[in-house]
C-alpha cells in the first residue's frame, strides 16, 4: 500500500507504515543522523534526523516518526536545519577536537556531518568532559571521551549479539558506556561494535594507529575462518593487510562479520611465518634453508623413492582448514596420477564409516536466506555461537517471527537462543536422545543395530510441534567429532524424513570443506568424477596405518582429530609441508614448501550453502611463498604428469567446473538400506571418569587463527584453554573454580591444567576443546579421568610440558 | 479558607484513619458503584462533565484520558498514580497521602472501574519516604477492610493496588520514564507514540494521572459533577491546591477554587515576607515561566488565566519571590537542577543543561560576558522542543522567562561583573 507524502517540495510515493527516514532514504534524501541503524531499534535518542512536519509545532526526529497519507515533510526548512545544527553543536561541544588523531578520522559520521551542520567556530567557552577509558579486552580500543551516547553498541549487544555486555550507567552529562561492571566484552561478533559506532570511541586494537583511512587500498574478499562464507572487504598499504571489514551482504553476513573474520588477519605477519623454503638434511635436526629449486628436487626424490621402493600407497595428502579449491584440486589430481588416493580434507571428523553411503557432499540443507521459511529446527551436538557465530544472530532475528528452536548437546546453549526444548546430555547419550525423537515420529523406522530407546512424553511432545511446518535437524561440529556421528546422522535423517516438510543438514567443519571435498580431497571420489578412482584410505584411516610419507598442505597436527598422536606419526615419516607456518612444522617436515595464505593467493571457495566465490589476491605472499596450487602444479610437473601443464588459474577453474554438477552434487541424502551399527563405547579405565565435551576452541580452528595474537589473548580463547566441568562435579572431585586438575585418558599422560566450574556444562561431563595445544596428549579420548592435583606436585606448567614431551 | 474536597479541613485535616475517612461518608459511592454495577460510560461522562483537568502539570482534561484506553480489551490494564513529586517548590502530594490518603485509593479503584484496570501502582518520589510507609500502612487498612483484591466486597469487581518507592530521580516524574522504572529499567522516558494508552506499562495499556487528580474523583462521585464545576470556572473545575512557598510568611498548602484571585492567595500565604515589595512569582513549579508582580497580581488561579499572563499553572507551586532576590542566583539554582536531572538519554538535554548552567554560573560569580546573554537564549531555544521528553523544556522554560522579564538584572552581572541584588537569599 503506498501512501502519498511531500517531501522537500516533491510529491512522493512511499511504502505505508515506514518512518519518515526510510521514506526520505527510498527516495534519495538524505537525512543526517547517528543513533539509527538499520538492523538496530529506534531509541531517537541522538536528535539529530529533526525534520520539520507540516500541523507539527515541534521538529519530529525522522528516524522514529511514521509517515502518513498526505504528510509535507521539509528537511531542509529553517526550522529543520535550526534543529539539526542545534544538535550537531550540542554532540561537538564536549566532543575532543583529536580527529588527527583519532582512528575514526576520515571515515567518521560525526566528523563527515560537522562539515554540513557545524559552525567553523565554537561558541562553547566551558570546559570539556573527560570520560576515563574502558577495558573491553585486547579486540576493541576505546576513547571513551568521544563517545557521543548514541547507545548503538549498547543495542548491538541486546538485540544482536544476544548478551548487552555493555551499558550505559550515570545519568545526564555523567552518562557513560560501559561494561557491568570493569567486564570485557567477549562475544564472538563484538567486533561489529567498532563499524557500527559512529564516532572513534570503539576502536580496533589491532589496527589502532596504524594507518589512515584514505591512504589503504580496498579489495573485496571472502572470509575464510569459517563455513559461513561472509562478505569482507581487506584494506591494505604497500601490500600488508591493515584491516578486515564486513562488506554488506544481505543474504549472507547482513552487515556483520565474526571477530574470526575481522581479526583473523594478525595471524599472517607474525615471526613463525614459513617465508623461505626449506630441506631437512639426512641426520640433522634443523631443516635447512635453500633454494626453491632445491627444495621441490628433493620433494619430489622424496615422493618418488617411496613410489619405488614401496607404493603409491603409502602416500597420504591432508588438506587442512585454510584450503581453497584449486589446491583441492591439483592435490587430488596429483595423488591419484601417482596411483594413490589417499587423501582427505576431513581431520577432526572422528566416523568416517558412512564413507560410500552417501549420495553427495553434506552441506547445510538449504540456503542461508532460506533459514527464514524455517518453523523448527533442531541442534544436534552443536554450540552454534562457537561454531558458526553468524547462525545465532540470524536465528535469533527469525525466532522474533516464530521460529523455534530445540538441542540436544551436552553444553546448555539457551543463552544464545529461546530454546524450546533442550536435551541436556553427555555426548554419549545423544544417539538415545535423538532416537527418542525418531521412535516418536517413525515407530517402525528401524533403529542403529545395537541401540534401543523408546519415545519419552517430551519426544511425543517435541515431535507434535515438529511434524508441523518446515523442519530442519542439523548436525553440528561436536555431533561430526562424535565417535557415533554415522548413527547420528542415519537418526537425524531419519528424523528429517519423518517430518511433513523436513530436511537434516550439517554445520561444515572449515570454511571451504564442501569446495575442497567437490574438487576431490576425499578418498572416496570415484562416484563424482572418474568411477576409476580407486577408493583411498580417510584422515582416520592414515592415522591408523600410518604412512611412509605425507604431504601436508596447511596442514598441522592440531588440525586433526588426535593432535598428539599425528605429531608423533608425522615425526617418523617422510613430510612434505606445504603451509604457511614453520613452527610447528621444523620437527617433523623435511621438505617445508611456504605457501601463500588467506588474501595473498587467488582461489575460489564453497560455504555451507553451496556459494561458490572466488577471491583475488589482495597482497602478495611474504618472502618467498607461492600459492599453493602453484606448488603443487610444478611438483605435478617435475613427476612427469602431462596433465599438470595448466597455464593458468582460468583452466584450473574450467576444470572445477567441469567436475560435476554442484548443485547435484551437494546432498545430504544416504543410502535408504544403510543401518549402521552403534556400539555402546565402555567407560576407558576406571571411575571416577568424566565424559569429554570435545567442542570446537573458538580461536583455535585453523593454523592462522592459532597465530593471531589479538584473538589468542581474548578470553574466549582463554577459557577454551582451560577445562570446565559443572560446579557440583568440581565439588565432588574437591576441586574449586580455578584449581588445577590432572586430566588422564587411560594410560595417556595427564595433563594439568587449570578447571572452571560451568553450570552450562551436562553433569557428568567435562569439557576440553579439540583444537589446543593444552589437551593435544589428551588425543580424542571420549572418557577422562580427573583428578586434583597434588599438592606437593612440582610446578604445573614444568609437568605440563613433561607431559607434552611424553 | 479551609478547602472543601481533599484537604477537608485545611491543615488540620486527618483522614488517614478509614473509620474517619468512612464517617467523612467516604467510600461510600465506591460501594454504590460497584454493587450496582454502575454504568462505566456514565461515570466517565460525569467526569468528563466536571471539567476536572490534571494536577500534575498538564492540565489534560481527565475525562478525555479515560476515553484513551481501548473498551473491552483482554488482558490486564494498569493504572498508574504519579507521586513522584520532585519538582522544586511542588509539595502538595505528599500532603494529600498523609491527611487524605483513602480519597486516593477511592479514587483509583473508581478509576479502575471506568476503565478495566486490574492492577494499580502509586509510585512515589524517593525522598518522601515517610509519606510511602504512611501509604502502605493505609493500603494495608484497605486490603484488611476488602476495599481492594480480588472480588472487592463480594463483587465481581478486583483490582490490585500497590505502592512503589523510586530511588528520588526527578526524571521518573516523567510518565513514561516512571514505567520504565516500574518495569525495573533504567527511569527514561520513552519515545512517544505510542502514547501509554496503548503501549504503556509492561506493554500493556496504562493511564496515569496525578494524586490530586485521583484524590478528586471521590467528590464527583459521590457530590455530582455540577457541584464540582460549579466550584471553579468553566473548563476549569473544581478546587486545586496551591503549594505557596518563598518569600511568604505562611507558607503552605491552600486548597482554593480555581479561579480565585493570585493575591487572595498570596493574602492566605500571610502576604510577603517582611512587608517587602512582591517581585516576582513562578506560578507552577520551578519549571513554569516566572512572572514580574504586576502580571502576577492580576491574572486568577485557573489554568486559562494563568496562561494568558504568560505562564501555566502546572502544578500549582507558587513560589514567590521579593524584592531582595537576586534572579541572576535563582535562575542559577534552578538551571542546577535540570543539569543534575538530565536523564542522560538525548543530546540537546544531557549537553545543553550542562552549558546553560555553567553559563548562569559564570554570570552569577561575576565572569560572564554580554555575550552570554544571547548564548543563554539560543542555547535554550536549541534545547527547547528538541528533546524527547519535557525535561529539556522545563530547563529552557527559567532560562527565558528570567532573561525576558529580568534582562536588566542579567546585563548589570555581565557588565559590571558583580550582581545587581545582593541583599537577599542566595547571594
Amino acid at each position: 500500500m503506498n501512501i502519498a507524502v511531500t517531501i522537500n517540495g516533491r510529491k512522493r510515493f512511499v511504502r505505508d507504515r515506514i518512518s519518515i527516514f526510510e521514506a526520505c532514504k527510498e527516495t534519495g534524501v538524505y537525512i543526517p543522523h547517528f543513533c539509527y541503524h538499520p538492523k538496530l531499534s529506534i531509541p531517537a535518542n541522538c536528535r539529530m534526523c529533526l525534520v520539520d512536519v507540516d500541523k507539527m509545532p515541534k521538529p519530529v526526529p525522522a528516524c522514529s516518526t511514521r509517515v502518513t497519507d498526505g504528510m509535507v515533510i521539509r528537511t531542509k526548512s529553517d526550522k529543520a536545519q535550526a534543529a539539526q545544527k542545534g544538535v550537531m553543536e550540542f554532540l561537538l561541544i564536549n566532543h575532543p577536537l583529536d580527529c588527527p588523531i583519532c582512528d575514526q578520522g576520515g571515515e567518521c559520521q560525526l566528523q563527515d556531518l560537522a562539515v554540513g551542520y557545524g559552525t567553523s567556530c565554537t561558541r562553547f567557552g566551558e570546559s570539556k568532559r573527560v570520560v576515563v577509558e574502558k577495558q573491553l579486552g585486547p579486540l576493541i580500543s576505546t576513547a571513551m571521551t568521544r563517545c557521543i551516547h548514541c547507545t548503538r553498541c549498547v543495542r548491538f549487544g541486546q538485540e544482536v549479539g544476544g548478551d548487552m555486555e555493555l551499558g550505559m550507567t550515570g545519568r545526564g552529562e555523567h552518562s557513560e558506556i560501559m561494561p557491568f561492571i570493569a567486564k570485557t566484552v567477549d562475544s564472538e561478533i563484538s567486533g561489529n561494535m567498532i563499524d557500527i559506532c559512529p564516532v572513534g570511541a570503539l576502536n580496533s586494537k589491532p589496527f589502532q594507529f596504524s594507518a589512515r583511512t584514505w591512504e589503504m587500498d580496498r579489495s573485496n574478499g571472502v572470509a575464510q575462518h569459517d563455513a559461513w562464507g561472509s562478505m569482507i572487504e581487506v584494506q591494505s598499504i604497500d601490500g600488508v593487510i591493515k584491516r578486515v571489514l564486513p562488506r554488506e551482504h544481505e543474504e549472507i553476513n547482513e552487515c556483520w562479520i565474526s571477530d574470526r573474520d575481522r581479526f583473523g588477519y594478525t595471524g599472517l605477519d607474525v615471526k613463525q611465518r614459513l617465508l623461505h623454503p626449506h630441506v631437512r638434511d639426512k641426520g640433522s635436526v634443523k631443516p635447512r634453508r635453500t633454494e626453491w629449486q632445491e627444495a621441490l628436487e628433493q620433494a619430489v626424490a622424496k615422493i618418488k623413492e617411496v613410489c619405488d621402493k614401496h607404493s603409491p600407497d603409502d602416500i597420504g595428502v591432508l588438506l587442512g582448514p585454510n584450503s581453497v579449491s584449486e589446491e583441492a584440486l591439483l592435490a587430488g589430481e596429483l595423488i591419484r596420477e601417482l596411483g594413490g588416493s589417499n587423501i582427505d580434507n576431513r581431520l577432526h571428523q572422528r566416523d568416517l564409516s558412512l564413507d560410500g553411503y552417501q549420495h553427495g557432499i553434506p552441506w547445510l540443507g538449504c540456503s542461508i536466506e532460506d533459514l527464514a521459511k524455517l518453523d523448527n529446527i533442531v541442534f544436534v551436538g552443536s554450540d552454534p555461537a562457537r561454531e558458526l557465530p553468524l547462525l545465532p544472530v540470524r536465528l535469533r532475528r527469525l525466532q522474533r517471527k516464530g521460529l523455534k528452536v530445540f538441542s540436544i548437546s551436552a553444553t546448555d546453549i539457551s543463552k544464545q537462543m529461546r530454546l524450546q526444548r533442550q536435551r541436556l546430555a553427555a555426548p554419549a547419550q545423544w544417539p538415545h536422545e535423538l532416537a527418542k525423537l525418531l521412535r516418536a515420529a517413525a515407530p517402525d523406522k528401524a533403529l542403529p543395530q545395537g541401540l534401543a530407546a523408546e519415545a519419552d512424553e517430551q519426544a511425543q511432545e517435541d515431535w507434535a510441534q515438529l511434524r508441523e511446518g518446515r523442519t530442519a535437524v542439523i548436525l553440528g561440529m561436536e555431533a561430526r567429532r562424535h565417535a557415533h556421528y554415522s548413527s547420528l546422522k542415519y537418526l537425524a535423517h531419519g528424523l528429517a524424513n519423518a517430518c511433513a516438510d523436513g530436511f537434516d543438514g550439517l554445520l561444515p567443519e572449515s570454511s571451504n570443506t564442501l569446495g575442497n571435498s567437490l574438487a576431490g580431497a576425499i578418498p572416496r571420489y570415484g562416484f563424482m568424477r572418474d568411477k576409476a578412482y580407486p577408493d583411498g584410505k580417510n584422515a582416520r584411516q592414515m592415522m591408523a596405518e600410518p604412512r611412509k610419507l605425507y604431504i601436508l598442505i596447511n596442514c598441522e597436527p592440531l588440525d586433526m582429530l588426535e593432535g598428539q598422536q599425528a605429531a608423533e606419526i608425522f615425526q617418523e615419516a617422510t613430510v612434505i609441508h606445504i603451509g604457511g607456518y614453520m613452527d610447528a612444522a621444523r620437527s617433523y617436515a623435511d621438505v617445508m614448501l611456504p605457501a601463500a595464505l588467506f588474501a595473498e593467493r587467488k582461489g575460489a571457495s564453497i560455504n555451507l550453502e553451496g556459494n561458490a566465490v572466488t577471491m583475488e589476491e589482495i597482497v602478495p605472499p611474504p618472502g618467498e611463498a607461492r600459492p599453493a596450487w602453484k606448488i603443487l602444479r610444478v611438483l605435478g610437473t617435475k613427476l612427469g604428469f602431462e596433465s599438470f601443464a595448466y597455464r593458468d588459474l582460468d583452466e584450473l577453474r574450467a576444470r572445477l567446473i567441469a567436475a560435476g554438477d554442484f548443485g547435484k552434487l551437494l546432498t545430504n541424502g544416504i543410502n535408504e538400506d544403510f543401518i549402521p551399527t552403534f556400539e555402546q563405547s565402555k567407560p576407558e579405565g576406571e571411575d571416577p571418569a568424566f565424559e569429554r565435551i570435545l567442542n570446537t576452541a573458538h580461536f583455535s580452528t585453523d593454523p592462522m587463527l592459532r597465530r593471531a595474537e589479538p584473538l589468542q589473548q581474548t578470553s574466549i580463547a582463554r577459557m577454551d584453554r582451560e577445562a570446565a566441568m559443572h560446579s557440583a562435579d568440581l565439588e565432588q572431585l574437591g576441586l574449586a573454580d580455578g584449581d588445577e586438575g590432572q586430566l588422564q585418558a587411560g594410560d595417556g599422560a595427564p595433563v594439568v591444567v587449570r578447571m572452571r566450574a560451568d553450570d552450562r556444562i551436562a553433569r557428568g561431563c567435562l569439557r576440553a576443546p579439540w583444537g589446543v595445544e593444552e589437551f593435544a596428549p589428551l588425543g580424542a579420548a571420549a572418557s577422562i579421568r580427573v583428578s586434583p592435583c597434588a599438592a606437593e606436585a612440582a610446578d604445573p606448567a614444568e609437568q605440563a610440558a613433561e607431559a607434552v614431551a611424553a | 479558607m479551609p478547602g472543601e474536597i481533599i484537604l477537608v479541613d485545611g491543615d488540620q485535616t486527618d483522614l488517614s484513619p478509614l473509620s474517619k475517612y468512612e464517617a467523612a461518608g467516604g467510600y461510600a459511592s465506591y460501594k454504590r458503584i460497584i454493587h450496582g454495577k454502575a454504568d462505566r460510560d456514565a461515570l466517565r461522562d460525569s467526569i468528563k462533565h466536571s471539567a476536572l483537568r490534571g494536577r500534575g502539570g498538564a492540565g489534560f482534561p481527565t475525562g478525555l484520558k479515560w476515553g484513551f484506553i481501548p473498551p473491552n480489551i483482554k488482558g490486564d490494564v494498569y493504572l498508574v498514580c504519579n507521586a513522584d513529586e520532585g519538582e522544586p517548590g511542588t509539595f502538595k502530594d505528599r500532603q494529600i497521602i498523609q491527611q487524605n490518603p483513602h480519597s486516593l485509593i477511592e479514587g483509583m479503584a473508581v478509576a479502575a472501574y471506568i476503565m478495566g484496570a486490574t492492577r494499580g501502582y502509586i509510585y512515589i518520589h524517593g525522598e518522601i519516604y515517610e509519606e510511602y510507609l504512611h501509604l502502605e500502612r493505609v493500603l494495608e487498612d484497605a486490603y484488611a477492610a476488602k476495599l481492594l483484591g480480588q472480588n472487592i466486597l463480594g463483587s465481581d469487581f478486583s483490582f490490585e493496588l500497590h505502592a512503589h518507592c523510586g530511588w528520588g530521580a526527578y526524571i521518573c516524574g516523567e510518565e513514561t520514564a516512571l514505567l520504565e522504572s516500574i518495569e525495573g529499567k533504567k527511569g527514561q522516558p520513552r519515545n512517544k507514540p505510542p502514547f501509554p494508552a496503548s503501549f504503556g506499562l509492561f506493554g500493556r495499556p496504562t493511564t496515569i494521572n496525578n494524586v490530586e487528580t485521583f484524590s478528586c474523583v471521590p467528590y464527583i462521585i459521590s457530590a455530582g459533577s455540577d457541584k464540582f464545576l460549579a466550584k471553579g470556572k468553566p473548563q476549569n473545575g473544581g478546587t486545586k491546591i496551591f503549594s505557596v512557598s518563598g518569600h511568604v510568611n505562611r507558607p503552605g498548602n491552600f486548597e482554593i477554587p480555581l479561579g480565585t484571585p493570585f493575591p487572595e492567595l498570596l493574602e492566605m500565604a500571610g502576604g510577603v515576607r517582611d512587608g517587602n515589595q512582591l517581585k516576582a512569582v513562578i506560578p507552577g513549579g520551578s519549571s513554569t515561566p516566572v512572572l514580574p508582580a504586576d502580571a502576577a497580581m492580576a491574572m486568577t488561579m485557573d489554568y486559562d488565566s494563568i496562561g494568558k499572563a504568560g505562564s501555566m499553572l502546572g502544578a500549582g507551586s507558587v513560589i514567590v519571590m521579593d524584592e531582595k532576590t537576586c534572579m541572576v542566583t535563582a535562575l542559577q539554582r534552578l538551571s542546577l537542577f535540570y543539569h543534575e536531572e538530565s536523564c542522560g538519554q538525548c543530546t540537546p538535554c544531557r549537553e545543553g543543561t550542562g552549558w546553560l548552567w555553567r553559563m548562569v554560573k559564570r554570570l552569577s560569580e561575576g565572569q560572564g560576558e554580554l555575550e552570554d546573554l544571547d548564548k543563554l537564549r539560543s542555547v535554550a531555544r536549541n534545547i527547547d522542543g528538541h528533546t524527547i521528553c519535557a525535561l529539556g523544556a522545563a530547563a529552557a522554560t527559567p532560562v527565558v522567562s528570567f532573561l525576558k522579564h529580568f534582562e536588566a538584572e542579567f546585563e548589570h552581572a555581565a557588565v559590571h561583573k558583580k550582581l545587581m541584588v545582593s541583599t537577599g537569599y542566595g547571594c
